[in-house]
């Protein structure tokens, strides 16, 4: 009875897309779980009922994983594209001379193995493993038509606020709005540096601590601190524009520091051993910017250091393989960035996010083969 | 009672139990089964999946009934996770007991 308890666990969960050593690990345990309760003095029929049926086990153990046979066809289609975009690739070329964009059908290989292997996980993230090729496809159409490369690529930022928007079911609207915060941010940031106003547009990144501020559960201390910050914010700008001295008016910048001091909530929101080095960077970080920024003009690019804080985060929150699945939407904004900013290469720049995706397909079989 | 907040509670209390000492799968089921009217068959995958987090690590033992023992033991990581658990919770039950007590008007 064992044998067939076991071999049913084990056949169940050959039908997912899970490598032969979990399996076996998985029934070497339930093994180990069997005797157990057989050297309790339970009875075969006690012991199955106590470890519980293989097919809700299996159900629960499976999360995560794809059947196979769902699995095969899509991974079928995805063998044949790169021949089907080799065949598109000759008729648009030989036949329209169209070599260019022509090109672009070899991204279907890609978008194909990304859409298999995260749109068929039933998920809800189809959205979310869509949205990538959306805006892929919506930067090389107004970049190769139109030339508009920067700041076009800003469309790629739709890509996380896809991601929080989708799974914003379990969060409170505050909290949505504080996580979509930075990015709406940089986005108006980037925007309005376009157009030459990098200064003091940056004041932008304020919408991030007010709309968190809203998170608190104290309302006394939600008025303070938004009264406290708009009123910096005020004071800066009216220092700025009659003296012209903005790097005078960032004394005013002291006053939230001082209430929050006050208040004791330095204290009580930087909680861990590590929070004070990611406080401290977000501080010199922003001294840095500011500074560089009037000193040297260096608002179009500085702006990248702020990615450092959530890297730096990361490095020491993420374990194992995904610390560089994590890391790689940073790393590869800093490389398009600064391939388009530097070298005027947006064209080729966005080939960078092509290595989100693939890092991750990468590091999702290296564990599955583990 | 809503299956996922029970899932969260029972994780919380296998990483209670493997955190007082390191413990075999049987042992933590039984334990739970003792205490709490939990489906068997869900403690573990949650074994596994915290051993897959990283806040648990395995070693085997030998026995005297066959095959050796796989033992689960809290990581470093896990104790921080239990103790945020712990403030998560209590945090929360003292919220439902001021509600319950009506001392929220």
């Amino acid at each position: 009875m064992k044998t067939e308890y076991l071999a049913k666990i084990k056949k169940l969960l050959s039908e997912y897309e899970i490598s032969k050593t979990e399996i076996d690990d998985i029934v070497s345990d339930y093994d180990g779980m069997y005797e157990d309760g057989l050297a309790k003095g339970m009875n075969e029929e006690e012991v199955q009922n106590f470890l519980g049926n293989p097919e809700v086990i299996v159900q629960d153990l499976a999360e995560g994983y794809e059947r196979k046979e769902r699995l095969k066809s899509g991974r079928k289609l995805v063998a044949l594209s790169p021949f089907i975009s080799i065949i598109i690739f000759f008729i648009l070329g030989f036949g329209f001379e169209k070599w260019h964009p022509g090109w672009m059908v070899f991204l279907m290989t890609p978008i194909s193995a990304v859409v298999v292997e995260f749109v068929a996980r039933r998920s809800k993230g189809s959205l979310i493993a869509m949205t990538p090729f959306i805006a892929l496809i919506i930067f090389l159409a107004l970049g190769f038509s139109l030339g508009i490369w920067h700041p076009t690529w800003l469309i790629f930022l739709a890509i996380p606020i896809v991601s929080i928007v989708v799974s914003a079911k379990n969060k409170g609207l505050w909290e949505t709005l504080t996580a979509l915060s930075p990015l709406v941010a940089l986005i108006i940031f980037i925007i309005c540096g376009y157009f030459g106003y990098w200064h003091p547009t940056w004041l932008v990144f304020f919408i991030v601590p007010i709309l968190g501020i809203m998170n608190h559960k104290d309302v006394k201390k939600r008025i303070i601190y938004e009264v406290t910050l708009l009123l910096t914010i005020g004071l800066y700008l009216l220092v700025g524009y009659i003296s012209g001295r903005w790097g005078l008016g960032l004394v005013v910048f002291l006053l939230p520091f001082a209430v929050s001091l006050l208040m004791n909530d330095v204290k009580l929101e930087v909680e861990g051993k590590f929070a004070w080095l990611e406080l401290s960077l977000a501080i010199l970080f922003v001294i840095i910017y500011i500074g560089f920024g009037i000193w040297l003009k260096t608002w179009g690019f500085l702006w990248m250091i702020f990615l450092l804080i959530p890297m730096v985060s990361i490095i020491r929150k993420v374990k194992g393989s995904r610390k560089i699945v994590a890391l790689m939407p940073f790393l590869s904004l800093i490389v398009f960035f600064s391939l388009g900013y530097f070298l005027g290469a947006w064209h080729v720049a966005w080939m960078a996010f092509l290595s989100i995706p693939v890092t991750g397909i990468l590091v999702g079989k290296e564990k599955n083969h583990k | 009672m809503n299956a996922q907040f029970k899932k969260g509670i029972i994780e919380m209390c296998v990483m209670h139990l493997v955190e007082q000492q390191p413990m075999y799968g049987f042992e933590v089921i039984e334990s739970l089964a003792k205490d709490i009217d939990v489906n068997e068959n869900t403690i573990y995958p949650i074994l596994r999946r915290l051993t897959d987090q990283g806040y648990f690590s395995t070693y085997t033992e030998a026995t005297n009934i066959g095959a050796p023992r796989k033992y689960y033991r809290i990581t470093e990581s896990g104790k921080d996770r239990m103790e945020e658990y712990r403030k998560e919770w209590n945090r929360f039950l003292k919220g439902v007991f001021r509600i319950l007590e009506g001392r929220t008007v």
